[in-house]
């Protein structure tokens, strides 16, 4: 049925944006962990929105009514981890006592998780918006 | 969710009117009585989604906002059968109180 197309383009919205907050959190938590199970610190991750096609064949051809999907979760590789000098932590460099954390900056992944969290705000309203025409349709029968 | 067993009772019920109704006057696939039975059967799939969505849900396979999407899908399908429903009562009854 081409009446729910919207609303299902603002699902695949709200579970991207979903995806992008745990993704978020996941930073923010490990933001001091010096341990993993591939070794060395955490690395701070970072998800790709992707579009995908959605709808009726005719919109397909239109070019429109695209949803968005997370394409990949990757790690940062460009941002160095923080050197700290802390030789008494455990995993510390024995020879120049300095601690490798996490390239996880604390006010950035904030900042994209308040991104996330506007972006499925505006999805959930743009949900009731149309919520609100399919109501008024019905009522053309009352 | 039992209550929607309705919709498979009003199914069968459908069938039987069109078998009742002229057999040559009508193609099988394009009579009213078909249509108002595959417009049913597609809100009844929806509730049927919306059901499979919630127990999704309970087994943590699906999001919350699936769970709402699937149910606000079922509730809006729901009350357009429902107004379909009402047209076809005010119909019936128009013709019933036709005079003789």
């Amino acid at each position: 049925m081409s009446l729910f197309t919207a609303l299902d383009i603002n699902t695949s919205g709200l579970t991207a944006q979903r995806r992008r907050f745990e993704i978020t959190s996941s930073n923010l938590n490990n933001a001091e962990t010096t341990r993993t199970f591939e070794g060395g610190p955490y690395r701070r991750k970072d998800v790709v929105f992707q579009n995908t096609a959605f709808g009726s064949a005719l919109m397909a051809a239109d070019g429109g009514g695209e949803g968005v999907e997370v394409g990949a979760v990757l790690e940062d590789f460009t941002t160095p981890f923080e050197m700290r000098y802390e030789p008494a932590h455990p995993d510390a460099d024995p020879v120049s006592g300095y601690v490798s954390f996490p390239n996880v900056n604390t006010s950035e992944e904030m900042i994209n998780m308040m991104s996330a969290a506007r972006s499925y705000e505006a999805n959930i309203a743009a949900i009731s918006i149309l919520k609100t025409m399919i109501n008024r349709t019905l009522e053309l029968g009352r | 969710m039992s209550d929607f067993s309705i919709y498979s009772n009003i199914q069968k019920a459908i069938p039987q009117q069109s078998a009742t109704a002229p057999a040559g006057a009508k193609a099988a696939g394009s009579s009213f009585g078909n249509a108002l039975q595959d417009a049913i059967q597609k809100v009844n799939g929806l509730e049927i989604d919306s059901q499979k969505e919630m127990n999704g849900f309970l087994n943590e396979d699906s999001d919350l906002h699936s769970v709402m999407m699937a149910l606000e899908k079922a509730d809006v399908s729901f009350q357009l059968m429902m107004q379909v429903r009402n047209k076809i009562v005010s119909a019936y009854q128009e013709i019933m109180r036709t005079q003789v």
